[in-house]
C-alpha cells in the first residue's frame, strides 16, 4: 500500500477492528428496534408535554431521525475504508447517539448511553488512524476501551451502594417476584419466597461487588485479561438477568473485543520477540 | 532468548497525542463524579433531579446524560389515578418517569386519555427526592405533564 493509500485508507487489522466495535454497536441499537418502531406509533398518538423538554427534544421526527442516523451511519460504516468517509460517519453516530440520550422518548434507555460512548471511542479511533501506526492506535484505543468500559461498570455499581441493593429488596422487587426469564422462573419454581428472598439478597451482593471490582480490575489487569473479562462480565450481566440487556451491553462488548486485537498487533511494536527478516 | 523477551517485554506505551489525553480526561471526569457520588450530597441532589427530570435547566440534564447510572438507587412510584389497582406500586431500576415517558408503560396507562397521578420517590443513602406528577389530558389528544415537589410546591 502507498504512503498516499495509507493516509487515506485504513489498514485491514485497524478497520477489522473499527467494523466489530462499530458492528456490536449496531447490533445493540437495533436489539429492540422493533419496540421503538411500536414506541414512535405511542409517541404519535399520545404526545407527552413535559415543559422541562424543549420541543424539538419532544419532536418525534427528531428521536425517528437519530435513531435512523446511528443505524445508517454504523451500516456505511461496514462499506468503505476511506477515513474521511469513516470520520463523518462516526460524527454523525456520535451526535445521534447523544441524541438519543436526551430525547423525551428514549433518555431513560442506557442502550444509547453505551452506543454513545461506543462511538465517541469510534470518532477517537478515525481521528487518530492517520497519525498513529495501527500497532500504536490498537495500544491506544484499547487502554482507552478499557477505562471507559470500567467507567460504565462503576456507573453501574456505586449506584447500588445502598442499604436496599445490600439486602436485595429491590433486585427481589424488579426480578425475583415475577419476571419472566428462565433463572427466576426456574428459581421460583424450586424455592420459597424466604429462600427466594435470601437468594435476591446474594445476587444483588454478588452484582455490586462483580461491578465495582471490575472497575478495578480493568483499570488494572493486562489489557488482553481486562478485554477478556469484560466480555465475560457483560454477557453474564444480560445472561442472568434479562435478554434485553443485550442492547446495552452488546456495545461494551464490541470496545471490549479491541483489547483481544490489540495483542494480536502486540508483535508489531516488539520487534525482539518476533523479529522481522531483514 | 526469545522465551526470556517475551516474559520480560510488554508492550511500550505509545506517547499520548492530545485526541487521546482529551479522552482520557473525559473519562476520568466521569469516573471521578461517580466516585464521589456516595461522598457528596450536591452529586447525590444532582442525580436525583435528573432521575426525576428536574434539574435546574435543561442543559444541566442533559450533560449529566452520558454518565452511566444503570440500575442506580431505590426507585418507588405509585399509581393514584382511574385506572389505578391496589397493588400499582412498585420498584424501577432507573429512571422512575419512564413510566409516563417511555412507550411500552405510556400506552397502559394513558391510552384512555383519563388524568393520572403518578408519584415517583428515590434514595440514595441519605438523600431522597419525591415528586408529584399530573398528566391531564389535553384537547388535541396528548396530555401535560404537570411536576410538583411532594409539598406541592412547583419545581
Amino acid at each position: 500500500m502507498s504512503q498516499r493509500e495509507n493516509a487515506t485508507v485504513l489498514s485491514s487489522q485497524a478497520i477489522a477492528v473499527y467494523r466489530t466495535v462499530v458492528g456490536c454497536m449496531l447490533l445493540a441499537v437495533l436489539w429492540k428496534a422493533a419496540h421503538f418502531w411500536t414506541f414512535l406509533k405511542v409517541y404519535a398518538q399520545l404526545p407527552l408535554q413535559d415543559d422541562f423538554f424543549p420541543a424539538w427534544d419532544r419532536a418525534n421526527f427528531v428521536l425517528a431521525f437519530a435513531y435512523l442516523a446511528v443505524v445508517s451511519a454504523s451500516l456505511l460504516t461496514m462499506l468503505t475504508r476511506q477515513r474521511y468517509q469513516l470520520r463523518a460517519l462516526a460524527s454523525i453516530s456520535c451526535g445521534g447517539a447523544f441524541l438519543l440520550c436526551i430525547h423525551q422518548g428514549s433518555y431513560n434507555d442506557a442502550t444509547f448511553v453505551t452506543a454513545f460512548w461506543n462511538s465517541l471511542w469510534c470518532a477517537w479511533f478515525i481521528h487518530r488512524c492517520a497519525a498513529d501506526s495501527t500497532a500504536e492506535l490498537l495500544s491506544k484505543g484499547a487502554y482507552l476501551a478499557n477505562i471507559i468500559l470500567a467507567m460504565i461498570l462503576l456507573g453501574g455499581g456505586i449506584g447500588k451502594w445502598t442499604a436496599e441493593y445490600w439486602s436485595g429488596a429491590v433486585l427481589y422487587e424488579i426480578y425475583f417476584q415475577d419476571r419472566d426469564f428462565w433463572i427466576f422462573n426456574w428459581l421460583r419454581a424450586w424455592f420459597a419466597e424466604p429462600e427466594l428472598r435470601s437468594i435476591a439478597c446474594w445476587y444483588s451482593r454478588l452484582v455490586i461487588v462483580m461491578e465495582t471490582s471490575c472497575f478495578a480490575a480493568l483499570w488494572l489487569l493486562p489489557r488482553h485479561y481486562a478485554g477478556m473479562l469484560a466480555i465475560v462480565v457483560f454477557t453474564a450481566i444480560a445472561c442472568l438477568s434479562n435478554f434485553y440487556l443485550f442492547s446495552v451491553v452488546l456495545s461494551a462488548i464490541g470496545l471490549a473485543t479491541v483489547s483481544l486485537h490489540a495483542v494480536v498487533s502486540g508483535s508489531d511494536i516488539l520487534p525482539a520477540v518476533n523479529p522481522q527478516p531483514a | 532468548m526469545a522465551r526470556s523477551n517475551r516474559l520480560s517485554s510488554r508492550p511500550e506505551s505509545p506517547p499520548l497525542d492530545l485526541a487521546t489525553k482529551a479522552m482520557i480526561a473525559v473519562v476520568l471526569g466521569v469516573t471521578a463524579w461517580l466516585m464521589a457520588l456516595p461522598l457528596s450530597s450536591s452529586i447525590q441532589q444532582a442525580t436525583l433531579a435528573r432521575f426525576h427530570l428536574r434539574s435546574s435547566n435543561f442543559l444541566c440534564w442533559a450533560m449529566q446524560q452520558p454518565i452511566p447510572a444503570m440500575y442506580s438507587f431505590e426507585n418507588r412510584y405509585w399509581l393514584n389515578g382511574p385506572q389505578a389497582t391496589a397493588e400499582e406500586s412498585s420498584l424501577v431500576n432507573h429512571f422512575p418517569l419512564r413510566f409516563l415517558t417511555f412507550g411500552d408503560t405510556r400506552y397502559r396507562l394513558l391510552h384512555q386519555h383519563q388524568p393520572l397521578d403518578l408519584v415517583v420517590r428515590s434514595r440514595y443513602r441519605n438523600q431522597q427526592l419525591t415528586t408529584v406528577c399530573r398528566a391531564t389530558p389535553e384537547p388535541g389528544g396528548g396530555f401535560r405533564l404537570t411536576k410538583t415537589n411532594a409539598s406541592g410546591e412547583t419545581p
